[in-house]
């Protein structure tokens, strides 16, 4: 787990979670307004779920850029104790959610020894991290007292999310980043820096 | 003149390149040393290597990033790379370009602590180091402002006095002033001649205009291709045997920004400003709402001339941005603003007018640069032959010193370039109107140059209106049509 | 004797023991209470102002409203047919609702998030952020480079909200589409992003800050008397209540 993190590192990480929260967690009113025109059907937190993947995007950045072991986790932690400052009303419960969503992402991408970092194995990853997630939602949030259909809907649309957000868009995003050059200094673009000077 | 002749920083033989495997080194076999006490100025060309021998220096470089060599670098004659950063920081520290990011914390009097609490200062010596610095350079009221809210050139001055509450030896200034206008550059040059006296420390500054420097600069230097030294020994009153130097070199030097063109007078209006007045939401705390506006503009009655170039001068901060905003109907204001005779949509408005803004990173939209040029050509000139495109974008970027680069991505263009290729591929539309939030900032002359003149071919050519905003008044006289000055929230026209 | 005074980091600790012992309890009541004593604290021993614990509680209220709505349908034993999923329209389960014996799971549901939000805020409205930061580097042991990275990207957040701005207009000057979802302009930020990371680095390296070294510190926050004494107070009431 010791990694010798650089101050860019750090600072990178912590800018893109912010970031993610200031352009993602707008949208999320979106999920504030759908919860709210489900909430007379009992459906309040499924609302939610769409914009669950969002929350696991700092972890899946952080993991598949630096692709150093704790990378995950330290980036989610990062960004919780973010969430915190700006003053979420959950406060530091924000920090022990953060590093549950960290664990998970990254059970699978540790379970790869930090090699493989496809498509495939970000999807796994973020299927991982929802199934966990939910699993920690079942005691902390107490929906183990909600009816197993429910749960399983909401499992499916927490899945279907992280896997659009937590896979795909941010490994869309990354590998856009790595081949303009910007990551050259990351174990990500590390085989992109060529001499295309003509 | 200086007083103590021994050298406080030595480059020997430095080679550096950002990646390992790429073919041009940055700085090639540089070898350099300044002397000790005054302020001396090294010039160059952009991409010349100037701020990289900065970062190196500092050993900032290839700390973060890149790849040196070989090369050895003293600072007071000590090897830079066995020291630590809290040990360089004593020796030198350093002031950067953007004034946004420089500062981790939100109040100078804060980010002062955090520079004191680096190079381990008590803390119960703290509080007075910090209140005697501010003294000296007449700063007090900064001091617990967020910084946020400050001006360029306070956010500046904020940057010159946290170095100087840590009293390093020698400081390393990269373009303090790219980022500020004429007034907060004068106050930043007062502030450095205060330091210079009180303290007698050495002062290496990077700039590519000497103009503000002349007076109280001790040596400057000129730097080639590959961080080489051409020239140096240069005083105020040797430079006009340089000259044939700079202009070779394209870099700035007094004089050299003439008017060659004459002044266009055109009768027709590409736009009306009729009662312009623009309220802007200060200080957006965050739990404050309150209605804390100010006003930037007041009942703004303006003309900007068709086919022709207009300037607007004024400190940064003054809403010359903004305008640009109102103007595209990005934010809201009280009056009427008016183009031509019909009324544009949203939409119409986006096909007659380009923006070019001053982070152009942010209007990117392909992966390399034949690709960002071809798309808008492609986009404006629906139906365009694929060859026809591809000739007309080598042309293009060959005109503006692109096309060597033309596989890269935009992204990894020098700030330079990326402003060029910006206006490049904003031009390469059908725009009537062009607007640009300083064109030129951070460009030698020759860049400079190359962008104002293939502009004023444009409005030639097909009848082009601009209209730019720059800090930079000579640019403005020996290019623009007609020059604004926004001045107690109205334009004021000024005589050319 | 105010809460602004108590060290965040046992503040924080305290509030997380609570969370964690309150999610194995199912106790209306309790809930109840921990939530109106968090608001009563905030009100008489700290300068968290009325109208800030209105703004904060607001959401919080409508996520425990949507956690009572949701116990009320779809708790346990409340046998569901997939046939009735997919039919939601709202009127014939509120009626069965009214009539259901959900409404003290419901209630126990709702209630936690109450218990949550209610520590959350007590939490929230009477820290410092900074001082939060120095203290889990003092008590905590956060390295200084990730306590002043954390610190340094959300002052960043004002330039980051205009940049974003500037980069959607940008992008729209130049004939794209820009929708809320868009990735372009995420894109441009990610870069920028990037870009401001090394800036900054060097900016603070510069500046002597090196993360690993030494550093001294212009304030030190410590754990107190009082602090434990409301650590224990808090966790223990709720172990007697339990």
């Amino acid at each position: 787990m010791k990694v010798n993190w650089k101050l860019k590192d750090v600072l990178m990480i912590a800018i893109v979670s912010v970031l993610f929260g200031v352009v993602f967690l707008g949208a999320t009113y979106t999920g504030g307004f759908l919860s709210g025109l489900l909430t007379p059907a009992g459906l309040t937190s499924l609302g939610y779920e769409p914009f669950y993947g969002i929350y696991f995007m700092a972890a899946a950045f952080a993991a598949y850029v630096i692709r150093k072991p704790g990378a995950g986790i330290i980036a989610e932690m990062l960004a919780a104790i973010i969430e915190c400052l700006l003053g979420n009303y959950f406060g530091p419960i924000i920090i022990l959610s953060g590093l549950v969503q960290g664990i998970g992402f990254e059970i699978i991408i540790a379970l790869f020894r930090y090699k493989k970092y496809d498509l495939k194995t970000m999807c796994l990853a973020s299927c991982v991290c929802s199934v966990v997630t939910l699993v920690y939602n079942l005691f902390i949030s107490g929906y183990s007292q909600i009816a197993v259909p429910v749960l399983l809907l909401m499992l499916a649309v927490r899945l279907v999310s992280s896997i659009i957000f937590t896979a795909v868009i941010t490994k869309l995003l990354a590998d856009k980043l790595a081949k303009a050059g910007v990551l050259n200094g990351y174990a990500i673009g590390q085989n992109t820096a060529v001499d295309l000077e003509a | 003149m200086r007083k103590e002749e021994f050298p406080v920083l030595q480059l020997e033989h430095v080679t550096f390149r950002y990646y390992e495997n790429a073919k041009r080194n940055i700085l090639d076999d540089v070898s350099l040393s300044i002397l000790a006490g005054g302020i001396t100025v090294l010039m160059g060309s952009s991409g010349c290597g100037k701020s990289t021998l900065a970062a190196v220096s500092c050993g900032l470089l290839p700390e973060n990033g890149g790849y040196l060599e070989q090369g050895e670098i003293l600072l007071y004659g000590k090897n830079l790379a066995e020291m630590n950063q809290s040990r360089r920081a004593a020796y030198v520290t350093m002031m950067f370009q953007n004034p946004d990011l420089q500062f981790c914390m939100d109040t100078l009097r804060k980010e002062m602590q955090f520079c004191l609490e680096n190079i381990c200062v008590p803390s119960s010596e703290m509080d007075s180091r910090i209140e005697k610095a501010v003294r000296e350079l007449g700063v007090e009221e900064l001091l617990d402002k967020k910084l946020h809210s400050l001006s360029g050139g306070e956010k500046q001055k904020a940057a010159l006095c946290c170095l100087y509450v840590m009293e390093s030896k020698c400081m390393i200034l990269d373009e303090p002033f790219a980022n500020i206008d004429e007034e907060g550059t004068r106050e930043l040059i007062q502030l450095l001649t205060k330091m210079k006296k009180l303290r007698n420390q050495t002062i290496i500054v990077i700039d590519h205009r000497m103009k503000h420097w002349l007076d109280i600069v001790d040596e400057m230097i000129l730097l080639g291709e590959g961080g080489k030294v051409l020239a140096r020994g240069i005083t105020r009153e040797n430079i006009e045997e340089c000259y044939p130097l700079f202009q070779k070199e394209g870099v700035f030097y007094p004089g050299v920004c003439q008017r060659t063109t004459p002044v266009r007078n055109m009768e027709m209006a590409a736009c009306h400003l009729d009662q312009v007045s623009i309220l802007v939401e200060a200080g957006r705390g965050r739990w404050k709402r309150k209605d804390r506006r100010r006003q930037l503009l007041h009942q703004v009655n303006v003309r900007f001339p068709k086919g022709a170039m207009t300037a607007i001068l004024g400190p940064s901060g003054c809403g010359k941005t903004t305008l640009f905003l109102a103007m595209l109907r990005q934010i809201s204001y009280e009056g009427n603003i008016q183009f031509g005779e019909k009324a544009w949509t949203k939409k119409e408005q986006f096909q007659h007018m380009g923006i070019v803004f001053q982070n152009p990173a942010n209007q990117f939209i392909t992966q390399n640069v034949r690709q960002e040029v071809e798309s808008s050509i492609m986009q404006w000139n629906p139906g365009i032959k694929d060859e026809e495109c591809a000739c007309l974008a080598d042309r293009m970027m060959e005109e503006y010193g692109l096309l060597r680069f033309h596989r890269y991505s935009p992204y990894m263009l020098s700030q330079g370039q990326q402003r060029r290729l910006a206006v490049l591929s904003v031009l390469a539309g059908k725009q009537n109107i062009l607007l640009l939030d300083e064109p030129t900032y951070g460009q030698d002359y020759r860049s400079t140059t190359a962008i104002m003149e293939q502009l004023t071919e444009k409005i030639q050519k097909d009848g082009l209106t601009v209209i730019f905003t720059t800090h930079d008044e000579e640019l403005a006289h020996a290019w623009a049509d007609k020059i604004y000055r926004v001045q107690e929230q109205k334009l004021q026209e000024e005589m050319i | 004797m105010k809460l602004e005074k108590l060290n965040p980091s046992v503040k924080a600790a305290t509030v997380l023991c609570s969370v964690i012992m309150l999610s194995f309890q199912y106790n209306i009541t309790l809930n109840l209470t921990v939530f109106f004593s968090c608001l009563l604290l905030l009100l008489f021993f700290s300068n968290a102002r009325i109208k800030h614990i209105i703004v904060i509680l607001a959401p919080a209220l409508l996520a425990a409203f949507g956690m009572f709505m949701m116990g009320l349908y779809y708790a346990k034993g409340n046998s569901i047919t997939s046939a009735e999923l997919t039919e939601l329209s709202a009127v014939p389960y509120a009626v069965r609702a009214a009539m259901s014996t959900n409404l003290k799971s419901a209630l126990q549901l709702g209630t936690r998030i109450l218990s949550y939000a209610g520590l959350g805020i007590l939490f929230a409205l009477s820290t410092d952020g900074e001082e939060f930061i120095s203290s889990l580097m003092h008590q905590c042991h956060l390295s200084p480079k990730f306590a002043y990275g954390i610190l340094a990207a959300f002052h960043l957040m004002p330039s980051m909200v205009r940049e974003f701005s500037q980069a959607r207009l940008a992008l729209r000057t130049r004939g794209m589409h820009v929708g809320p979802f868009s990735l372009k302009p995420v894109f441009a930020m990610l870069v920028n992003s990037i870009r401001w990371s090394e800036s900054m680095a060097m900016a603070m390296e510069s500046k002597g800050f090196a993360g690993n070294e030494p550093r001294t510190f212009y304030s030190v926050t410590k754990v107190h008397w009082y602090d434990l004494v409301f650590s224990v107070v808090c966790i223990g009431s709720i172990l007697i209540f339990i």
